[in-house]
């Protein structure tokens, strides 16, 4: 029922004058409410901050481990000699008047010296170069990855610094070796593995250290691990990009060359089919290729500082140590029991030249020329 | 706002916010609990005019009336009925119209007193059955049916006299206060008895 509200109002203060209708004092009940809503309002303000930092930890936690694509070796396309792919398992090569940068993973910079040589190996966050020759200054990212710089069995370590490293050829009255110098700018480097040393050599900021490695234990080292292809071996199981590993059987093979250097020799490829010769080094190993060449994948076999891949065409491929992609043009393609000659110096293999593919009945030994 | 500020809102408006409220229809306990929600909210607001907290007629009574029109609205729409009416529409035109005559009869830009003085006035020279009427009604809070009784009137004719009388006093108050022109809302009242009168 709607009233009229002038009567409403003289009803409303007749009750007060009459009757007395007046509140009770709402003073004290109201300040006590007031005050439970102040101990709210600062635990709200609290859970908010909490619901806040816990928030912006999330955001953050979701940008640092978000996956990424992780971002492949990038060089300068001159630094590769044949002008292949800069890939893990590439060989760079410096000319003699440029420093040229080097990228991996993000979070290592590389600036190579004139006449500086390495090969890319490594895996995701575990980036990894084997220095031939040549001078290094390098720049890691704190806290992205490892680094490794591989000279013969030498390993310099680091998780983020700046540093140099230097690899010379020396000859001295006893031998010809390397020596190798570390000089860092900033945190510090471990140097494991280096041959008659014990443990591991720390290098602090504004320290300069060097090492010595004769060629005989560069040799030795290639031969215990396999040298560049190892890093090629790494890098694919790990999951390079662009890289893909497989076990592979081993494969009948030549004698190794690196007990005769110096010697040039005649290799032939075993026939397939045919019983594995003694002494064989062959063994089961893992081959990087590119994603356009995996046909040429199949069994290999290293013998020394050379290494010969069967595909699945029935092809022999012969390479060096210094070249190990198979997309690399110093691979020879070799006809089962097809012969070639090689010039095998100090280690190194200097000269392959095939020969013209023979009559049938191949044998599988390595012959002296 | 402090505590000290809101206990000053609190003791000066109270009274006034109550008097508002039951005037606009709500029943005494449920005026308190809108009154204390009132201050509550404007505790918790950043906008309160508090530069005339201390007066009854400025800036922030009117403010609280705002506040406490707001609050009351919300209260009868939870409600399951309210005494102004089910019609959500009605009932907000209903309020509105009572702010309005609550400001321009009652305030007229002041706090009131000077209306409640005159009514006091008007009372005290009523005498004989209007004055006893109301005194068994507002004083000793007699039913319309008791009252009946007592003075051999029927129900209704105790509603129409109670109304008659309220128009009369209004009539005594406006005068009084020399806002006589503002005599409208006695025409569903009947014509207002003479005051002093004995009804």
């Amino acid at each position: 029922m709607i009233r009229d509200p002038h009567d409403q109002l003289i009803d409303q203060l007749l009750r007060e004058i009459l009757g007395g209708d007046r509140p009770r004092d709402m003073t004290a009940r109201v300040l006590a409410q007031a005050r439970i809503l102040d101990r709210f309002r600062r635990r709200n303000w609290l859970l908010g901050g909490l619901a806040a930092a816990a928030a912006l930890a999330l955001a953050v936690g979701l940008t640092m481990y978000w996956p990424h694509e992780y971002p492949g070796p990038t060089a300068d396309q001159e630094l590769v000699a044949d002008g292949g792919v800069v890939d893990r398992g590439t060989r760079l090569e410096n000319n003699e008047q440029d420093v040229r940068d080097v990228d991996l993973g993000g979070y290592v910079n590389i600036k190579m010296a004139p006449q500086s040589a390495l090969t890319i190996g490594g895996a995701k966050y575990e980036e990894k170069v084997l220095l031939d020759q040549g001078q290094l200054d390098v720049n890691v990212a704190r806290n992205r990855g490892r680094f490794d710089i591989a000279v013969g069995p030498a390993t310099v370590h680091v998780t983020g610094t700046r540093f140099g490293v230097n690899v010379a050829d020396e000859t001295t009255a006893l031998a010809r070796v390397k020596k190798l110098l570390v000089s860092v700018k900033e945190g510090s480097v471990e140097v494991q593995n280096i041959p008659g040393m014990t443990g591991t050599q720390t290098v602090t900021a504004g320290q300069e250290k060097t090492f010595t490695i004769t060629l005989a234990q560069l040799r030795a080292a290639a031969r215990a691990n396999a040298g560049l292809l190892a890093a090629a071996q790494d890098g694919a199981r790990l999951g390079n990009r662009g890289g893909l590993g497989t076990l592979l059987a081993p494969l009948r093979s030549a004698q190794p060359l690196a007990s005769q250097p110096a010697t040039p020799r005649v290799l032939t490829p075993p026939a397939r089919g045919g019983a594995a010769p003694r002494g064989s080094l062959g063994r089961p190993v893992q081959l990087m290729t590119t994603p356009g060449n995996m046909s040429r994948l199949g069994n290999v076999l290293r013998t020394g500082g050379v290494f010969y891949l069967e595909n699945r065409d029935g092809n022999f491929f012969m390479f060096e140590q210094a070249a190990i992609a198979p997309t690399h043009p110093r691979w020879l393609t070799l006809s089962p029991d097809q012969s070639c000659r090689v010039v095998w110096t100090d280690g190194v293999v200097t000269d392959i030249v095939p020969a013209p593919p023979p009559a049938p009945a191949a044998t599988t030994t390595t012959q002296p020329k | 706002m402090t505590h000290d500020t809101l206990e000053l809102l609190i003791r000066t408006h109270q009274a006034m916010v109550y008097r508002y409220l039951r005037y606009m229809g709500a029943a005494p306990d449920v005026a308190e609990d809108v009154a204390q929600e009132t201050f509550l909210a404007t505790y918790k607001s950043s906008s309160v005019p508090l530069e005339d907290a201390a007066a009854e007629g400025g800036r922030c009574a009117a403010w609280l009336r705002g506040v406490a029109r707001n609050q009351l609205l919300m209260y009868f729409r939870k409600a399951r009925s309210n005494p102004v009416s089910s019609d959500p529409v009605v009932l907000e035109q209903a309020l509105d119209e009572a702010d309005e005559v609550f400001h321009s009869e009652l305030l007229r830009n002041s706090d009131g007193f000077d209306y409640h003085e005159a009514l006091q006035a008007c009372l005290g020279k009523m005498q004989g059955t209007q004055r006893q009427v109301l005194d068994m009604f507002y004083g000793e809070e007699f039913s319309r049916a008791q009252i009946g009784q007592t003075l051999h009137m029927s129900e209704d004719g105790v509603k129409s006299f109670l109304r008659r009388v309220r128009a009369a006093l209004r009539k005594c108050v406006l005068g009084r206060l020399g806002i006589a022109d503002k005599l409208d809302g006695l025409d569903s009242a009947g014509p207002a008895l003479p005051i002093g009168g004995g009804g």
